[in-house]
């Protein structure tokens, strides 16, 4: 059974990009969310195996988001921060919110591909 | 210039060099193409950043404006040309055609990615050198004209909490790429930078 995503980012073209990407390892995307709110709606309804999330959305940050989730909702989907934001207390404050790994922008389909493929291996 | 002294002067430019040069990287990266920074002979961290304006000419410049938050504020712009947004366009998605309204719609989107990837890349640098938490909101981005776009900018910039701005260039040759870089910063940086400095 494939596994099942929901991709929070604003950015259309990061939605489209990591989609692309997922879906050709063959993860089936249950929902994809451009702000915090709509994302957690998601990542609640769906409790995807994982969920993608980007850092700086328009409404919260994703590390708030990352919190909710896996401190008060506490939900099992694993998530990746997929961020452009590359400073060293901002990737570890995500991992203490339940952020299992963080992958900073530009990167290649491979290195998102490996993550995961660690990550659920 | 009156907030710095020589030695702290020589520090800012280096801290704002290895941003920008992240910058470049990054922006090589995302669209596979090598780019520099470009700095000038005259390139300063000035407090008359209000004089700051877009370099290139023509009717539809993609101007990106991103507001910088939290322990270091300001504003960045970032400015491509329509041949410039073509030319990353055609980097990210080589061999494909779109009708016109998609084409705009893609292109604006990627342009949007873009700033994100190349205001990230200095934030960064100015967060880990300085242990500031700082970060760029979400990109907007407005089409309009060379005079219109220096309108908005120095609108924008004149903000009595920025003291200090710089300009730069990220140009990638091979992929016909000028980028205006033009920021203007609060005292944060000019305290950071007197604090690393002097310790």
């Amino acid at each position: 059974m494939a596994k099942t995503v929901v991709i929070i980012d604003d950015s259309a073209f990061m939605r489209e990009f990591i989609e692309e990407i997922l879906e050709d390892e063959g993860y089936e995307i249950v929902g994809m969310a451009e702000d915090g709110d709509t994302g957690i709606e998601m990542a609640l309804e769906h409790e995807p195996d994982l969920i993608t999330l980007d850092n700086v959305l328009p409404d919260m940050l994703g590390m708030d988001i990352a919190r909710i989730l896996k401190k008060e909702e506490e939900i099992s989907s694993k998530i990746i921060m997929i961020s452009a934001l590359g400073q060293d207390d901002v990737i570890a404050e995500c991992k203490e919110n339940g952020v299992e790994d963080y992958i900073v922008k530009p990167f290649e389909e491979e290195d998102l591909i490996g993550k995961l493929a660690k990550m659920f291996n | 210039m009156g907030v710095f002294t020589e030695k702290e002067l020589i520090k800012a430019k280096e801290i704002i060099t290895i941003g920008l040069a992240e910058a470049a990287k990054s922006l090589g990266t995302f669209i596979k193409s090598e780019t520099q920074l470009e700095l000038g002979d005259d390139f300063s961290i000035s407090e008359n950043f209000q004089e700051n304006n877009v370099s290139k000419r023509g009717e539809e410049l993609y101007l990106l404006t991103t507001e910088l938050k939290e322990d270091l504020k300001g504003i960045s712009y970032l400015i491509f040309s329509k041949d410039e947004v073509k030319s990353i366009m055609e980097s990210k998605y080589p061999n494909k055609e779109f009708g016109e309204e998609k084409y705009l719609k893609k292109a604006q989107s990627l342009i949007l990615e873009t700033d994100n990837i190349i205001t990230a890349g200095v934030m960064s640098q100015l967060a880990n050198v300085f242990n500031y938490r700082t970060y760029g909101g979400v990109p907007q981005l407005v089409i309009v004209n060379h005079n219109e776009a220096n309108k908005i900018i120095a609108k924008g910039t004149k903000n009595s909490t920025f003291l200090l701005g710089f300009k730069a260039i990220l140009s990638s040759k091979s992929a016909c790429i000028n980028a205006d870089l033009i920021w203007s910063i609060d005292e944060a940086f000019i305290k950071g930078v007197k604090k690393i400095t002097n310790n």
